[in-house]
């Protein structure tokens, strides 16, 4: 039963299938084949994974963060952050990295700031003087910080599969997003001194105050909703929705670029992004209950246990593989099919489900730059103009830091740990 | 994201989507009017709304099964095309006919499969609302009724530019 579920969804995946479908087909060919379970079950399982309020916090995240980039907000954003590191060596390196840091607290996924800040940063770096791969590299490893600072669509996504508390999550992804940050604006320092990219004097940039005065609408967005969040005032998707509300306010009202047929285009724009991944947990639910169903679960267990008992050990096993496999299977559906299995596997080993939602996150989020397949990589590279391979060089150094960060974090679970034990319980 | 819009589309198809489309808009506005009432009858007017949360989750649902519909006529669902590149070019136009004549074919089995879902949910009324679970549950039918219209057209596109360039 397993050896068709998988045969029907990798041959599916290699014809260069949505694999959305490829997880429904292979559920639906299993279900035939096996005889005794009822077709039926994709239409009931498909509309249970969907039915999820926790799962409402997606679209009103990718609609807050939509509306406060089309207010101009990235702009802002942008400025106040050069006046901040611009005179940093590696200038816009540095500009992009902190920009990407402020824009992942409002925005919860790592592909709209890849986008939205890439194609802003990207081209004024080519200008500069920066290599394109460089440009490419610094842009797609900062944005991978969107899904680790919360807010978080992933983590969402962990939460509501894994029973876990979604503020314990977003509290907990504090720390190794700063810690990413932080690597990579040392890792764009070293390489801007041996490539001698040029920093701007600090007298030339715009003084800080006003620059923090014109973005302060923007800056308190993350203040709004983490804030509703961790004081237990709302839930995440009761905090997403007051998001919303607080960027059509500030659209309309203060930056005044919000027009009615833009809101219209924006919302449903949002709803086809959230239903291309809400489509696949509607999908890969069937797919997930399968295996269940086949305990593929224990069977990885008792593989891991056969290795080593020890949980550290394992973790590091389980991240390898999730690297491995974001080499060339994109985020969110690595997350999805793959939370399920690894969860009884996590408590068989007593790891804290929140520890090791975090953990994930950051594996796969890293898939999502790694090349050849790299979701964040491509969007940087199309913008720059530039194969995947041709970005190669730049990226090395700057996926090095990712994974150091993650084997940190992996070791010193207190890394994670420690905020939300402070503030969540 | 990238988007592609693969082929010419049938005015049946560019109308059905723009239907849909405005169907998306309507229910989005819908779901963040009634989450946020939500917030302010349970924190400010401290009266808590009993129906609010299951009305929202149900326009989640249609907004996901629509939405996925349009997303699949822009290209959206991503894939894995490392093998497929390596393949010579004329192979490409073939397989990807394949592949969507086997999402049709699921698209169809899963039409055929909501009929008893939905026959089932007639007398099944949702505890909040009180409304028939089934027209909750034919959002999904209805999502791949418009997935077997376009992948349909997307084969016809494909068989029609082959046949151009043979001749």
């Amino acid at each position: 039963m397993l050896a068709v579920l998988f045969a029907t969804f990798f041959v599916l995946l290699l014809l260069n299938m949505p694999i959305a479908f490829a997880l429904g087909i292979a559920a639906a060919v299993t279900l035939a084949y096996d005889g005794t379970l009822p077709l039926n079950s994709i239409v009931t399982r498909a509309f249970v994974g969907v039915d999820s309020f926790t799962l409402l916090a997606i679209p009103f995240f990718i609609i807050a963060g939509e509306l406060m980039n089309a207010c101009g907000i990235t702009e802002r954003i942008v400025a106040f952050s050069r006046s901040l590191v611009g005179h940093i060596r590696g200038g816009l390196a540095h500009v992009t990295i902190v920009s990407n840091m402020f824009f992942s607290g409002i925005s919860g996924s790592a592909t709209a700031d890849a986008s939205a800040l890439g194609s802003m940063m990207i081209p004024a770096m080519k200008r500069n003087g920066f290599d394109a791969d460089y440009a490419v590299a610094v842009n797609a490893s900062a944005s991978a910080m969107g899904p680790i600072i919360p807010p978080s669509i992933m983590m969402v996504i962990y939460g509501s599969i894994a029973n876990v508390s979604i503020a314990q999550l977003f509290l907990g992804g504090f720390v190794p997003g700063l810690m990413v940050g932080l690597g990579l604006m040392v890792m764009a320092y070293f390489i801007a001194g041996k490539r001698d990219y040029p920093a701007p004097r600090r007298s030339e940039l715009p003084p800080v105050l006003p620059s923090f005065r014109d973005a302060l609408w923007a800056l308190a967005m993350p203040v709004i909703i983490l804030g509703g969040i961790f004081s237990g005032v709302f839930t995440a998707t009761e905090a997403g929705v007051v998001a919303v509300a607080y960027a059509t306010l500030v659209g309309t009202f203060v930056y005044r670029t919000l027009t009615f047929s833009l809101f219209r285009k924006l919302l449903v724009d949002a709803a086809v992004t959230t239903a291309a991944a809400m489509f696949l947990i509607a999908m890969a639910t069937s797919f997930a209950w399968l295996l269940a169903w086949a305990g593929f679960g224990s069977a990885v267990l008792e593989v891991l246990g056969g290795i080593s008992a020890n949980p550290t050990i394992a973790i590091l096993l389980i991240l390898a593989f999730i690297l491995v496999l974001g080499l060339f299977i994109e985020g969110i559906p690595v997350l999805i099919i793959f939370t399920p299995v690894l969860l009884p596997v996590v408590h068989g080993l007593g790891i804290d489900p929140v520890f090791f939602g975090v953990v994930l996150v950051m594996a796969v989020v890293i898939g999502s730059v790694t090349p050849p397949v790299g979701i964040l990589t491509y969007i940087c590279c199309a913008i720059a103009g530039i194969t995947i391979s041709q970005a190669f060089r730049g990226l090395v150094p700057f996926c090095a830091v990712l994974i150091a960060v993650l084997i940190a974090v992996a070791l010193f679970p207190g890394l994670v740990m420690t905020v939300p034990n402070i503030f969540g319980r | 994201m990238p988007e592609s819009e693969v082929g010419r589309r049938s005015k049946l198809q560019s109308v059905l989507l723009s239907v849909a489309a405005f169907a998306v808009f309507l229910i989005s506005v819908v779901m963040v009017l009634v989450t946020l009432a939500q917030v302010i009858f349970r924190y400010v007017i401290e009266a808590p709304l009993p129906w609010s949360e299951e009305l929202a989750r149900y326009c989640f649902v249609w907004i996901v099964f629509l939405g996925g519909a349009i997303g699949l006529s822009r290209g959206i669902h991503l894939g894995v095309d490392l093998f497929v590149n390596k393949l010579p070019d004329r192979m490409k136009p073939g397989l990807e006919a394949l592949s969507n004549a086997l999402i049709a074919c699921f698209a169809g089995a899963v039409v055929y499969a909501s009929y008893p879902v939905i026959n089932m949910n007639m007398m099944q009324r949702s505890p909040a609302l009180g409304v028939q679970m089934s027209w909750i549950y034919i959002a999904i039918p209805i999502s791949m009724c418009l997935i077997i219209l376009i992948c349909a057209e997307r084969i016809v596109d494909i068989l029609r530019a082959g046949r151009d360039r043979k001749g």
